[in-house]
């Protein structure tokens, strides 16, 4: 069967193996026009049990996690025990460009399925692994879901109150979704060199290592001068000082961080602008030297009376009048949004950024985020539901 | 240089600054791209003075916040507020390029003449990838800001911290985190796309879209359900025991995460509390989640004496999901990203040696280890004008003085 979508990557085809969260990987394929085959267990992906759910019914076919991850792609099951199911699998590897599979280090080996067996098959196959820790190494027998992971991957030490344990993102599987997005990152490099000499790749992709990345300067902060960084709460530190950056607001919160100089400049005295313009300003404000201030190096107790006279200001404003004003003035501020406020936010109405589609297994429409970027050359659009499982076995296993 | 790399004989031309750009191109370095990073001693990359500087004083060159975003590349200094600048970047380095990436506000690069329409007109096959906060079209089109920003807009901090607290968010600039993936993604997508067809094209990234990308699921349950979801702590709907807890020593803690009932009687014995095994008020996942605070505080009494380590040992060899949070020390140490070569170690004119951290992907037939050390501001002027454009002397010193090149 031809692929009926046409996109950036619309020769290509990838079957996915992975479980869960890992399905971002071939997600990002399908949207830019790929044909995706999921590869199910005659269970279903674990996704399918995750909430939350349509009408807050915990079905197999109601999950939105299955929903968002699986949209544009086709869906078969297969069970790797049963012999005449892995040769399926092979004749499947026979024409596909990239694998993804999340199965635990020697998994595939022991069904003769490792990259090396299925390059016999398809030496052009860029296959990729995502695993909690990596094929190999000390903590290959780890168990590794998310909170551990990224307990493991020191992300979550700079995260959360000084006096509490240190805390994960409560929208989950956080650590996966980066890994399976490196992943897909890591696959289209191996594609470019594919194309180069005719090759393909295995990839080795690990969750725990997608997280140092994210600690900025921390690292630095130990190695140059034995400082141990911390999580602030809502404050930041930045080496040996530290500066506040969520304020409430009205009816929430509004996160803005004052450095001084160049970037700060423009907040304070947007702001201020503002105060002054309400007749709400401090006489020791009115005439401040902001383009000198230099936040970082002003003792916390001076900044507190600056920033405090400005965070009284903020709490008269709600989270609205205070991210128009900052596109309006031309500064760094933003309100503390919940999901409700995304969605209504008009930028993305006003880019077209969510999409309709009707989904005919459940005989109702569900609206999806769009791309993650926009492209002169191509529209991503959503052109088929999730598979229910099994869906297109038939169709696929039949004709091979 | 390498010939063992994916992305041999791939130019890039990168305009971006701070985070999400330059650790993209740093990865796509790291895979073998050249990479020109362009910034000017009359306006350099803001990373450039961030702290901790490796040495005695503050200095461009010795910001480590830099280094790790920015190793392997090559630095030219173009001061492009004069127009002589822009004529050069059009004349020599457009064609030069494979990839031109960007993340200015929206309205820098109309002023400057190098809109993708303008710029194609030189190259059509040009890729040219424009990143910004809200993106480049749009009532907010010119909001301002960096990652925090955008994380705090696009719901992260809201859905990160305590249910009885104020949001904590996640730390720094997550949206960059985020986005920075969606950058690679479309620049090698456009590539394989350009090699079949010969069309160049213009890529405008919004941070914004690109981070909601990691929020799908919970989106969806407000757009089709009206229905929110907030910040949990560190709580599951679908685990318990799932949590942090704390060890001996101060600010030591210890993730422990119980995914089935077999899971749970392991725990109780290692706990040596079989009465809490057969206790009914937690023998269910929803027997455990209802009690769950008052079983938090039984496991974190066990947990408290323990050295973490020694915990997550005995958790994971018993087969108990488990891991100490560690900090920035713990991670020089960890074992396993030790046996990835997390770290590597690369020279430096100024830095000396230091530690810069590698791509957590390894492939099996090729190298992702960074070439070198992040570059001092300008650094790669000559080389880059010699060897890389063929730009005739009397033009170079006539660039110099003219301060284009500056």
């Amino acid at each position: 069967m031809t692929n009926i979508n046409v996109g950036l990557l619309s020769p290509y085809r990838v079957l996915d193996i992975s479980q869960g969260a890992c399905g971002l990987s071939s997600k990002i394929f399908a949207d830019l026009g790929a044909d995706v085959i999921k590869i199910e267990s005659p269970t279903g992906d674990i996704s399918r049990f995750r909430g939350p759910f349509i009408d807050d019914k915990p079905q197999i076919e109601r999950s939105y996690e299955w929903q968002y991850l699986n949209a544009n792609k086709r869906g078969i099951t297969l069970d790797l025990d049963i012999d005449a199911h892995k040769e399926l699998f092979k004749k499947l590897i026979v024409d596909c460009d990239f694998l993804f599979d999340s199965f635990e280090p020697g998994y595939l080996r022991s069904k003769d399925l490792s990259y090396l067996d299925l390059i016999k098959i398809n030496p052009k196959l860029i296959m990729t692994s995502i695993t909690p820790f990596g094929q190999d190494g000390p903590y290959v027998n780890f168990l590794g879901p998310d909170l551990v992971v990224w307990s493991l991957g020191g992300y979550m030490w700079m995260c959360g109150d000084p006096d509490r344990a240190p805390v994960r993102i409560s929208i989950t599987p956080q650590s996966y979704y980066h890994a399976a997005a490196s992943a897909a990152s890591a696959a289209l490099i191996s594609l470019y060199k594919r194309n180069q000499i005719g090759k393909g790749e295995f990839i080795d992709q690990s969750v725990q290592h997608t997280a140092p990345w994210f600690l900025t300067h921390t690292y630095q902060w130990y190695e140059y001068e034995n400082v141990v960084l911390k999580r602030e709460g809502g404050w930041r530190q930045f080496g040996t000082t530290r500066t506040r950056t969520l304020y409430p607001c009205k009816d929430g919160y509004v996160v803005f961080m004052s450095f001084g100089g160049r970037l700060g400049e423009s907040v304070q005295q947007g702001v201020i602008g503002w105060m002054k313009k309400e007749g709400e300003i401090p006489d020791y404000l009115k005439d401040f030297d902001w383009s000198t201030f230099d936040a970082l190096n002003t003792p916390e107790n001076d900044r507190e009376k600056i920033f405090g006279a400005i965070g009284e200001f903020l709490k008269t404003k709600t989270k609205s009048q205070l991210l128009e004003a900052a596109v309006r003035e031309r500064y760094t501020m933003a309100p503390v949004n919940h999901l409700g406020d995304v969605a209504e936010n008009p930028q993305l109405s006003s880019r077209k950024f969510w999409h309709n589609q009707f989904n005919e297994n459940l005989g109702r429409s569900l609206i999806f985020p769009g791309a993650p970027f926009l492209s002169s050359e191509f529209a991503m659009k959503y052109y088929r539901s999730a598979p229910t499982l099994g869906e297109h076995n038939e169709q696929i296993l039949s004709n091979l | 240089m390498n010939n063992n790399k994916p992305l041999q004989g791939l130019k890039i031309l990168d305009f971006t600054t701070i985070v999400m750009g330059p650790a993209s191109t740093r990865i796509l370095s790291d895979c073998g791209a050249e990479v020109i990073k362009v910034e000017s001693s009359t306006r350099t990359d803001t990373l450039r003075s961030a702290t901790p500087y490796k040495g005695e004083d503050p200095s461009p060159n010795r910001s480590g916040y830099f280094a790790l975003y920015n190793a392997g590349k090559l630095s030219l200094p173009i001061n492009m507020r004069k127009p002589e600048s822009i004529e050069f970047v059009k004349e020599h380095l457009v064609p030069w390029a494979d990839v031109i990436v960007t993340a200015f506000t929206p309205r820098v690069l109309p002023l400057w003449g190098m809109t993708y329409s303008k710029l194609s007109a030189i190259k059509p096959e040009l890729i040219m990838l424009s990143a910004c906060l809200m993106g480049n079209t749009g009532p907010y089109a010119d909001l301002r800001g960096t990652g925090q920003l955008a994380a705090a807009l696009s719901g992260w901090y809201e859905n990160t911290g305590w249910a009885d607290k104020e949001p904590v968010g996640p730390y720094s600039a997550y949206a960059d985190f985020v986005s920075w993936n969606y950058f690679i993604i479309a620049v090698m997508a456009a590539l394989d796309y350009r090699d079949r067809t010969g069309k160049g094209q213009y890529i405008d990234q919004s941070m914004f879209e690109s981070t909601l990308q990691f929020a799908g699921p919970q989106l969806m349950y407000y757009l089709n359900e009206g229905k929110l979801t907030t910040r949990m702590g560190n709580e599951d709907p679908d685990y318990c025991p799932h949590n942090t807890f704390q060890c001996k020593g101060d600010d030591n803690w210890c993730s422990i995460v119980v995914q089935n009932d077999k899971q749970w009687e392991i725990l109780c014995s290692l706990m040596g509390n079989h009465n809490l095994f057969g206790d009914n008020k937690y023998n269910t996942l929803k027997n455990r989640k209802q009690n769950e605070k008052e079983l938090n505080n039984i496991i974190n009494n066990w947990t408290k004496d323990f050295d973490s380590f020694e915990l997550m040992y005995l958790l994971q060899t018993n087969g108990v999901a488990a891991g100490v949070v560690q900090n920035p020390a713990d991670l020089f140490q960890d074992p396993q990203l030790r046996h990835r070569d997390h770290f590597v170690v690369r020279s430096h004119q100024d830095m000396g040696y230091h530690h810069i951290l590698t791509p957590s992907f390894i492939f099996k037939n090729s190298d992702r280890y960074p070439n070198s050390a992040a570059p001092l501001l300008g650094e790669h002027l000559e080389f880059i004008c010699k060897e890389i454009l063929d730009i005739p002397d009397n033009l170079f010193a006539e660039l110099i003085s003219k301060g284009v090149l500056e």
